[in-house]
């Protein structure tokens, strides 16, 4: 809310009306099917990695490297994308695809769990800085071995085979199977977190791991299986974009989504089902964003002013929601 | 429970705001709507913002139309998006002006075969999509016959985009202008693998100046180049449009294009119904791309050798590839008396004797 008011201020020192860019904002995330539409296109990737990221945010574990592990799940699953026959059925294609990704995902999120484990390395250094070596990764095999020689030196793969893309579940829309996916993988995190003895014992490291090892809790194995399974999550988002949205794989596969789906998290107070509603406002704005562009011509970094406002009045909500300041005067 | 609260209160919130906003929903005429999509900021001082001033000159020669445009559009899903408003909002002519949004376009264009599709720069075409691009490389060849006459080392630097067949065949036709008027030059190519950065553009021309090159073109979409050349008192040569503001000591020339010629051109057939898709390849003679006036460094005789060959540019008896041409490796590539090809101008993938470097191998 005090966000929504901050980025009002912004558009106004602009010199728009930022009530008609709110409506603008609005109409243009839910205004129409086809809005609506194109902002679950955008909630699908953060739904699917903000339920990976709850999984080790609950153990206090951050996990800054969705970012990174959604590129790696995105180049193992264009492996077989590309180097597969044309005539591979659908399903065993997409199945192998989504495995590649999960399994790229989760050793690019095995690296950082184990310095943490092992030489205390602190996981917020290293699963941002992992973000930029994926990142050179994705570049190698873009201007290497996997440029589409027909792309003019552009660095771009081959379109992938139709079998190799993602169905559509809604004809005329861009929604893709990949929602569906997000939808299981938030209720399996959500039974995992809230009713499993694994997920139990996450939340008792996270609040405290010295109690959590007297108590017999193997730290070791429960973050490094943690780890993993937030790290294919976001690499199975990467799978997802580019075989169901994309369907090549280029240098920009938009893996900001990382990044956003941190903020998503936090603002679903790390409750996965809350991440669906949270995941789908948030594409709401990404998606309305273009659209205040397109009618008000105000920048699209609003948008980025907007998302970071609502986000800095909600943490800062949470102070107030922890501490109580005490206007009494001192005794 | 709180957090369910304000969210309620959030929806009614915006639809408040949906009711304020009111309905203004106005009575559509039969006007024709352009859209233009930027993969900069419209004012970027170069590629984006020449196609900007393209969508003006449009704007002002058929001023009974509507036109807008996106900027900073990533290529991939975003771009798809992008297009797919505009279509939706029923926008009838989309031009989009970056290489990466060829793909997301030809998927668009599928859905909507009403709408008319026009993408620069790429190779792509459907029955409502057609291609559009400048032959560059004929005042390319003239900056480098300005360049041949202006260096005093022979070193010449060129930082240079993407090994695409448009950039190696501008670094060739420039490398053969400035040989022809000076057979010891070089051109010493540096890739930034980027169309605008403008922080790794200073840095290639940096690396070229430390390296002896006293005159840098550009062949990137910043002026940062042509900013870190006159800085060390050396000469530069701009792309895109008019780079003499930027750095007015140091810019010779600039080769720039006039997109609005040919976004005029487009807009009458689509309202006249004779446009078809097609893969316009313009020239300048047809007025798409053009030599800036030089700066007031270049001495008269180098301006009118360059002016004598526009000429015979203009009424077609010359060609920059016209052979003798050899490659890097002294072949003969192009024999006396015969031309390159279109198609083979169009994919070119190989360098010309003079260019010091070397074009990235793609995979399979």
């Amino acid at each position: 809310m005090i966000g929504l008011i901050i980025g009002a201020l912004v558009i106004a020192s602009k010199g728009t009306n930022p009530f008609t860019a709110y409506k603008a904002l609005i109409m243009g995330a839910f205004g129409s099917s086809y809005a609506l539409s194109e902002t679950l296109v955008t909630a699908t990737p953060l739904i699917i990695i903000s339920a990976g990221l709850i999984m080790v945010f609950n153990m206090k574990f951050w996990n800054i490297g969705a970012y990174g592990q959604y590129i790696m799940g995105a180049i193992f699953s264009s492996f077989f994308a590309l180097n597969s026959a044309p005539t591979t059925s659908p399903f065993l294609l997409l199945t192998m695809m989504s495995i590649a990704g999960i399994i790229g995902g989760a050793l690019w999120a095995l690296i950082p769990a184990l310095l943490k484990l092992v030489w205390e390395v602190n996981e917020v250094v290293t699963t941002l800085l992992l973000n930029y070596v994926a990142l050179f990764v994705l570049k190698y095999f873009m201007y290497g071995p996997w440029r589409d020689p027909a792309s003019h030196g552009f660095p771009l793969s081959k379109m992938f085979s139709p079998n190799a893309q993602l169905p559509i579940i809604l004809n005329h829309t861009r929604i893709h199977f990949g929602i569906v996916f997000g939808i299981i993988i938030v209720l399996v995190i959500y039974v995992i977190i809230k009713k499993t003895r694994f997920g139990y014992e996450n939340r008792v490291i996270g609040e405290n791991n010295i109690a959590a090892n007297y108590a017999g809790i193997n730290i070791f194995k429960n973050t490094l299986i943690a780890m993993a399974v937030s790290g294919g999550i976001a690499g199975l988002a990467g799978m997802t974009q580019i075989s169901g949205v994309i369907h090549m794989l280029q240098l920009e596969i938009n893996p900001n989504y990382g990044y956003t789906a941190i903020i998503v998290a936090w603002l679903a107070a790390l409750n996965p089902i809350a991440v669906l509603v949270i995941a789908i406002l948030i594409g709401g704005i990404e998606a309305g964003g273009y659209h205040i562009q397109m009618i008000m011509h105000v920048p699209f970094g609003i948008v980025g002013v907007i998302e970071s406002s609502i986000l800095f009045a909600l943490l800062g909500g949470e102070i107030f929601k922890t501490y109580r300041i005490d206007f009494r005067r001192r005794r | 429970m709180k957090r369910i609260l304000s969210i309620v209160v959030l929806l009614c919130f915006a639809s408040a705001i949906i009711f304020a906003g009111g309905q203004k929903e106005q009575k559509k005429e039969q006007k024709l709507k352009v859209a233009f999509i930027y993969v900069g900021p419209h004012n970027d001082g170069g590629w984006s913002q020449s196609h900007d001033n393209g969508r003006l000159y449009l704007q002002k020669q058929i001023p009974g139309i509507e036109t807008t445009y996106s900027e900073n559009v990533p290529e991939g899903a975003p771009a798809e998006k992008v297009m797919r408003d505009y279509a939706n909002q029923g926008y009838n002519i989309i031009f989009a002006t970056s290489f990466g949004f060829m793909d997301p376009m030809l998927k668009v264009a599928k859905d909507y075969p009403n709408i008319v599709f026009e993408h620069c720069s790429g190779y792509k075409t459907a029955k409502n999509m057609g291609t559009y691009f400048g032959r560059m490389y004929q005042p390319d060849y003239l900056a480098g016959l300005a360049a041949g006459f202006m260096t005093k080392t022979n070193y010449i630097g060129f930082v240079a985009p993407f090994s695409t067949p448009e950039v190696v065949r501008e670094i060739n036709a420039f490398t053969i202008g400035a040989r022809e008027t000076n057979p010891k030059a070089e051109v010493h190519v540096i890739w930034t693998n980027s169309w605008f950065d403008p922080v790794k553009e200073a840095n290639a021309a940096n690396t070229l100046l430390a390296n002896n090159a006293d005159i840098i073109a550009s062949g990137v979409d910043s002026p940062a180049a042509l900013q870190a050349a006159e800085k060390q008192g050396k000469y530069g040569i701009g792309y895109d449009s008019d780079m003499s503001s930027f750095a007015p000591k140091a810019v010779l020339t600039s080769r720039i294009w006039h997109w609005g010629v040919y976004y005029t051109k487009a807009v009458k057939e689509v309202q006249a119904g004779t446009w078809k898709s097609s893969q316009y390849w313009g020239s300048m003679k047809d007025g798409i791309v053009s030599l800036a006036p030089f700066g007031p460094m270049v001495p008269d005789n180098v301006k009118q050798y360059v002016e004598k060959k526009q000429k015979q540019i203009l009424d077609g008896t010359f060609d920059p590839f016209m052979g003798p041409v050899y490659d890097q490796s002294g072949a003969l590539k192009v024999k006396k008396g015969e031309q390159l090809s279109d198609t083979d101008k169009l994919n070119i993938q190989w360098f010309v004797q003079g260019v010091v470097g070397s074009i990235p191998k793609s995979g399979s």
